[in-house]
């Protein structure tokens, strides 16, 4: 699987920053990881272990509220990096990651992670990067989405799921917003 | 200026090494905003983020109908433009100053990675300081999300796909 994921790495557009040798010691640094559909890579309250970075498949962001009800906060798509905010933080889990499409994930253990943190490493800096600009993304992809709701409801309409349907909660919920999403 | 800077970098990015700390305020700009001008415009490529260390400042945007919307008003210690400069796109939305301000000025060019150790490490304190930053946002937009749980086709609708945004322009 090593071989894959070596060619999987080289094949990322997010790798074509790093030269032949920094590709090997991400290789040498992180360890690939196949998951099966269904699979589990992270349970919600667990503690943080290792943060991972997609090479191939989806993988689906579930988070279950007090009251019990599961909830899609996100999909993930190879080049992305997940889980780096247990790391930073140690705090548990926030969200269960489960595989959508069969994977190849690259590890990264808390314990290497916090050796490249002393280190200043430029695998870590490579990677944190990866994992900031991903969610910058999705804060802006998600702010516009609301905002552009706020402005035309029925721009909701064009979004996968929706087509032809009229969720009443979000027209009130924009409106109590005063338009200020 | 009289701001201290050195307690308000350490406290936006933690401990910083001596070295890390001349480096940032060698980079970092200091600017003085009179009431009425600009910190960013919308729209604009967005290179630095903006803190903010003394004085107001306005956030607005552009609607279709060609309205300035206030969104909201900022008052020091806050960081603006983050998601914008870390996303590599515009500035979503305009920050005017209310009163006199001072903002220091952050290029965004400091989080790439670096050969020199240094500056490698003060990317990292940035990277980490941003990512919480940018995952304190996005906590307060999914809790806004929540509480449309009996809808969930509209949930999915607005977090499912995001994830593709990242793919096509990454370096």
């Amino acid at each position: 699987m090593a071989a894959s994921a070596r060619s999987l790495l080289s094949r990322l557009p997010q790798a074509r920053t790093l030269s032949r040798g920094e590709r090997r010691r991400v290789m040498r640094l992180l360890q690939p990881l196949s998951l099966a559909p269904q699979a589990t890579l992270y349970t919600q309250d667990a503690q943080p272990e290792h943060m991972a970075l997609l090479l191939e498949g989806s993988l689906v962001v579930t988070t279950t509220t007090a009251d019990g009800v599961t909830l899609p906060l996100g999909r993930v798509l190879p080049g992305e990096v997940i889980g780096e905010m247990g790391l930073l933080d140690g705090a548990p889990r926030s969200a269960t990651v489960t595989c959508e499409r069969e994977a190849t994930l690259l590890i990264l253990d808390r314990e290497r992670f916090e050796e490249l943190e002393r280190q200043a490493d430029t695998v870590l800096v490579w990677l944190l990067n990866i994992a900031a600009r991903g969610m910058a993304r999705r804060i802006g992809v998600m702010s516009e989405r609301i905002a552009s709701a706020a402005v035309d409801p029925e721009a909701l309409h064009t979004l996968p799921g929706l087509a032809g349907r009229r969720p009443q909660s979000l027209w009130a919920w924009l409106s109590s917003l005063g338009a200020k999403p | 200026m009289n701001v201290e800077l050195p307690p308000l970098l350490h406290a936006l990015l933690g401990p910083l090494e001596p070295a890390e700390l001349q480096l940032l305020l060698q980079q970092v700009e200091s600017k003085r905003y009179s009431p009425g001008f600009a910190v960013f415009h919308e729209g604009l490529p967005a290179r630095d983020m903006a803190l903010l260390v003394k004085g107001r400042l306005r956030i607005s945007k552009l609607r279709p109908d060609s309205r300035q919307e206030n969104l909201a008003y900022v008052q020091p210690v806050a960081l603006l433009g983050l998601a914008a400069v870390v996303g590599g796109f515009p500035y979503p939305t305009t920050a005017m100053a209310q009163e006199p301000s001072i903002c220091l000025r952050i290029p965004g060019a400091l989080l790439a990675p670096s050969e020199d150790p240094i500056a490698r490490g003060l990317a990292l304190k940035l990277l980490q300081a941003s990512l919480r930053g940018m995952n304190a946002q996005l906590r307060a937009a999914n809790a806004r999300l929540y509480s449309l749980a009996g809808e969930r086709e509209l949930v999915e609708a607005l977090t499912l796909d995001l994830g593709a945004w990242s793919l096509p322009s990454d370096p």
